[in-house]
């Protein structure tokens, strides 16, 4: 038998991107199924803490982590790769577009009611986003939608990681609120 | 109006992002019913901002613009009867309805932005394995001379030393022949009909360098035309040239 465990682990620690069970399979000659009972072992021993490295399911597949209690000693050996902070502006946009994509600059517009086109301009520059094509619409708008670094910066598996829309709605009381003050009748001052 | 004192003051120090982010944070957090801002006020506040800021921030300025002419219109709006009310800007609510509905929207898509920080402040203490090749490797050309033995140096040899000694001697003369690219590209398509060529058999014939040239110029003329493949298996290797449909392996 194999030492199926010592090639995944081998595999994993070399690879520089995530490797699908189907990849890990192909390269040890053995059906996917034996694969992922491997993964499911290996996922398992992520209960230890003690250790400093990790296994997880990314998009795309497995990836060796450190152990993120650790995360501030490793900060300091790789200080240089963690990425600025995006602004609220760009992170709102970015909402917009992770839940309404394709979406336009004028349809981001009517939702944000303010321009977003320097939001646009930084969320491109991160590689958060990109265009996706045109709409069928006056003028041929362009499409934006989210980019593949989305998902791991964000820690997301995949699009459908994304809660629904609808989890995010106000809160009955600010519902009241807001809906109280603009939908009242009458009753101006000046 | 000491409500709108509190209010004036806020938009002078704080950046909003657009009329809907200023809306939602007067009506949540400061509890203000926007139908109670004076006009009057807004506008005080504009002038007085724009005379402080003459020297400073012209983006800032007309960003505080955009949103005091929004609470202007909203006024505005809310002053005229709703039958008056005929939509002309798209872009912007009509009503106390639609801007209620406008506002919850935007507020759902604040507090997804949120939970995307959330997401990321976590998944910023993953570091991931990185083994990527470093820049100057990264880029670095495969060695060509792997696998090459002597054996292949003295072989390499003997081509070159063959070549040159069946060449003629190069003669100049006094004025370049012109170049017939046109010819060429029918010796080419003739001699391909039967079977796709290597590069060095159709430039065997080649008397001098003008020659050679008009061949690579017909070559590059033929593949533009879509008429020719070519391809180079090996890394400087003889180029092969073949009509479109016939490139055999």
């Amino acid at each position: 038998m194999k030492p199926l465990k010592g090639i995944v682990e081998s595999l994993l620690f070399v690879a520089d991107k995530p490797l699908s069970p189907q990849k890990l399979a192909e390269i040890a000659e053995v059906e996917p199924r034996e694969i992922n009972e491997i993964l499911k072992g290996l996922l398992d021993e992520n209960q230890d803490e003690n250790r400093g490295f990790l296994l997880r399911k990314v998009s795309g597949g497995y990836r060796f982590y450190a152990q993120p209690r650790y995360h501030s000693f490793v900060e300091k050996l790789v200080s240089a790769t963690v990425s600025k902070r995006a602004s609220r502006a760009a992170l709102e946009t970015l909402a917009i577009i992770a839940y309404k994509q394709p979406i336009t600059k004028g349809e981001i517009k009517a939702i944000r009611g303010v321009s977003p086109e320097a939001a646009l301009n930084s969320l491109l520059e991160k590689e958060l986003i990109k265009e996706t094509g045109r709409k069928d619409a006056p003028g041929q708008p362009i499409l934006y939608g989210t980019a593949p670094k989305f998902l791991g910066v964000f820690g997301l598996k995949n699009i459908r990681d994304l809660p629904p829309l609808e989890k995010f709605a106000p809160e009955k009381e600010t519902k009241k609120v807001i809906e109280g003050k603009l939908t009242r009748e009458g009753e101006f001052q000046q | 109006m000491g409500q709108t004192d509190t209010m004036s003051y806020k938009i002078k120090t704080e950046v909003y992002e657009g009329p809907f982010d200023l809306l939602l944070d007067l009506i949540l957090r400061k509890k203000l019913d926007i139908y109670e801002i004076s006009l009057a006020q807004i506008t005080a506040d504009y002038l007085d901002y724009l005379r402080e800021m003459r020297a400073l921030d012209l983006e800032m300025a007309s960003e505080f613009l955009l949103v005091a002419a929004t609470l202007l219109e909203i006024k505005v709006k809310g002053l005229l009867s709703e039958e008056e009310e005929e939509a002309e800007d798209a872009d912007f609510p009509q009503t106390r309805e639609d801007l209620a509905e406008k506002l919850l929207e935007f507020q759902k898509f604040k507090n997804a932005a949120d939970f995307l920080e959330e997401k990321r402040e976590i998944e910023a203490r993953f570091f991931a394995r990185q083994n990527v090749l470093e820049e100057k490797f990264a880029t670095h050309p495969p060695d060509l001379l792997a696998d090459f033995t002597v054996a292949d140096l003295a072989e390499t040899l003997t081509a070159i030393l063959a070549k040159n000694s069946q060449s003629q001697p190069e003669y100049y003369l006094p004025a370049p022949s012109p170049l017939n690219v046109n010819k060429k590209m029918d010796f080419i398509l003739k001699n391909l009909a039967r079977a796709s060529k290597n590069l060095s058999v159709l430039t065997k014939d080649c008397q001098n360098k003008g020659d050679i040239i008009a061949t690579f110029l017909a070559l590059l003329e033929l593949h533009k035309q879509g008429k020719i493949f070519l391809k180079q298996p090996q890394d400087f290797g003889d180029i092969k040239v073949a009509l479109k449909g016939k490139l055999k392996h």
